[in-house]
């Protein structure tokens, strides 16, 4: 007969112990890869990303260009890294702004209720009527294109998914004990809010985070393909399958590289957020 | 009652909370509830679930939940309007006026901050300290409160703590304010009785030694013995009797009293059974008309299915709201 193991100290260490998610594995090994390959991207490349040689353009994969080079004459491979470290940090931190001001008007809307939680839930409402890729490129053709005005589009626009998730959060922590103890000890409304219940409920918002870099990189390439995101010569992959198309039917692969560089950073950041979803116990 | 030469700490004036059910109907779930606290006083208030003990005490400090507010009375703590107050004034009386501690230590303290710092962030919320001196104090207190190995203890998390220190933890924190009347939501209901024993003996000698009132809720009449001098018995959102505690649970003059005294364990004697009270509550919006527990009570007669029955003084402090107090009393007395 098995042994009945005692139900309270064992079980519990078993359950923090749980194993690493297989797909935050996988992800953290993509993702990673594409990170070190583009903090190391002067290490990696043999060409600077916008140094043009006019005598050698278009060539296909060699030794001496892995990728080939497109039509000016510049490497692929170099572009390619330079414009993982452009798109990536221009990600990161436009998941950062809407974030921070989500979670805040979130917890605002749900801990005091009434009147400003009906101001800025309608006001998430208003923005989600529209389209996400609506949205964000009519501001970003708006303000100009540049990094500047792809934060604040997509600020404006993913501020509402944060601040959903949170108000829902709040809404469950308020009436915890804890909140109402620290009532009672006559803390200020801020100070329960900062310190009592956006800890508790951020976790959340961090997962979401994860996901939601994967649609502001869709969204940045998007831009780039555009010609609103990222201006040239800098390297961006959205830019560079914008430049690659008119060569499709001769040279496929300068709009299908970073294509696929896309779809693995995606999958890389999808993988990643699963993970760390199924990590904290939330999703 | 006789009058005090000083005004009570804490006066519930006819209090009634309404609250709404399922289906948006408001009932009224706590009934011209009138009592004091005097300086220094420990006074209990006793009932089943479900009597508006709870509701009373939140209403006190105002975090009534949501769906419940106060529709008539007046809570004066101090002389001042609780109820009139804004909630910047409100701030101003919970900690170092009121504070409270809640039923569940498991829920009580935040589960994203060690223990230590939500002792110190209560001491220098209401007492301006520095946060060295506010650790000193933290310290100081959960020594006090016979935590052991403190300073370690006061580094972990809620979820490393037992139910007993975790209780302890948060009487400090509550006891860092220095408040000056003590509200206690059933603070120990969750935990072994050995430990409730030793909190409850805490509560005591705190409460001497500090000069602080206490509000005790509990449905423990043992436990009340111990800690409080005068006690209130709730019964479907009203006052039905209160009194010394020594003279109430001795003879008690409502028939829901002598029904919770006999219903409590006595070591001394062997019983083969436990005496209920026949029935259980009342649910909200259902209560019956007349004395609310005319269907529970033995003595009830057709007197007591209508009408209005208020809590009537009987001498020596004590008071019922049963018609036939005096003979209760009196039965009772004579070990019925």
């Amino acid at each position: 007969m098995m042994a009945i193991p005692f139900a309270g100290g064992a079980a519990r260490r078993l359950h923090r112990r749980r194993p690493v998610p297989r797909n935050l594995l996988a992800g953290g090994l993509v993702l990673g890869t594409i990170v070190c390959m583009a903090l190391a991207a002067p290490l990696i490349t043999a060409y600077g990303p916008t140094t043009q040689d006019l005598n050698n353009i278009l060539a296909g994969p060699s030794a001496a260009h892995w990728l080939g080079t497109d039509e000016l004459g510049r490497d692929v491979w170099s572009r390619l890294v330079y414009g993982a470290r452009t798109d990536l940090s221009v990600a990161f931190v436009a998941v950062l702004s809407p974030f921070v001001i989500g979670t805040l008007l979130g917890a605002t809307a749900g801990y005091l209720g009434g009147l400003i939680d009906a101001l800025i839930m309608r006001a998430a409402d208003v923005v989600v009527a529209f389209p996400f890729y609506v949205l964000v490129i009519l501001l970003v053709f708006l303000l100009g294109p540049g990094a500047r005005s792809i934060y604040i589009a997509i600020t404006v626009v993913s501020w509402v998914s944060y601040a959903r998730i949170v108000r829902g959060g709040t809404l469950v922590a308020r009436n915890q004990e804890y909140v109402l103890a620290a009532r009672v000890a006559g803390f200020s409304g801020p100070r329960i809010l900062l310190r009592h219940i956006v800890p508790n409920v951020v976790t959340q918002a961090i997962v979401f985070a994860m996901s939601d870099i994967v649609l502001d990189i869709l969204a940045i390439v998007t831009l780039g393909y555009l010609g609103l995101g990222i201006q040239p010569p800098a390297p961006d992959w959205g830019e560079m399958m914008a430049n690659g198309q008119q060569f499709l039917t001769s040279h496929w692969q300068l709009s299908t590289i970073p294509g696929i560089a896309v779809v693995i950073t995606g999958l890389g950041l999808s993988l990643l957020g699963d993970g760390i979803a199924e990590l904290l116990g939330t999703g | 009652m006789p009058p005090s030469p000083r005004p009570p700490l804490l006066e519930v004036d006819n209090l009634s909370i309404a609250v709404t059910l399922p289906g948006a109907r408001r009932v009224t779930a706590v009934e011209d509830v009138s009592f004091s606290v005097d300086a220094g006083e420990a006074v209990g208030l006793v009932g089943e679930s479900g009597s508006g003990k709870s509701l009373t005490l939140r209403a006190i400090l105002g975090i009534l939940p949501p769906g419940a507010s106060v529709s008539a009375g007046r809570v004066r703590f101090e002389g001042k309007d609780l109820l009139a107050g804004n909630e910047a004034e409100l701030r101003n009386v919970r900690g170092r006026g009121i504070t409270m501690i809640f039923q569940e230590p498991m829920t009580a303290l935040n589960p994203v901050v060690r223990v230590g710092e939500q002792i110190v962030d209560a001491a220098r919320g209401k007492r301006g300290w520095s946060r060295k001196v506010a650790r000193a104090e933290a310290l100081r207190l959960a020594r006090h409160m016979g935590i052991p190995d403190a300073e370690a203890c006061l580094s972990l998390y809620p979820h490393e703590l037992s139910g007993g220190l975790r209780q302890r933890v948060m009487i400090a924190a509550a006891l860092a304010c220095q408040p000056r009347l003590l509200l206690c939501d059933e603070p120990t209901t969750a935990l072994d009785v050995t430990i409730q024993a030793e909190i409850v003996a805490l509560l005591a000698s705190l409460r001497a030694e500090l000069g602080m009132s206490l509000l005790y809720v509990t449905h423990n009449l043992a436990l009340l013995a111990q800690l409080c001098r005068r006690v209130e018995v709730m019964y479907a959102g009203r006052i039905v009797e209160r009194g010394l505690i020594a003279d109430t649970f001795a003879a008690p003059s409502h028939p829901y009293t002598r029904g919770l005294v006999r219903a409590t364990p006595d070591v001394d004697s062997v019983v083969d059974t436990l005496v209920g009270i026949p029935g259980s509550a009342p649910p909200l919006g259902a209560r019956p008309t007349g004395c609310s527990f005319h269907p529970r009570c033995e003595t009830a007669t057709n007197a007591c299915r209508t009408g209005d029955f208020p809590l009537r003084p009987l001498g020596n402090g004590r008071a019922s709201a049963c018609l036939y107090a005096e003979r209760i009393g009196g039965l009772a007395g004579a070990g019925t």
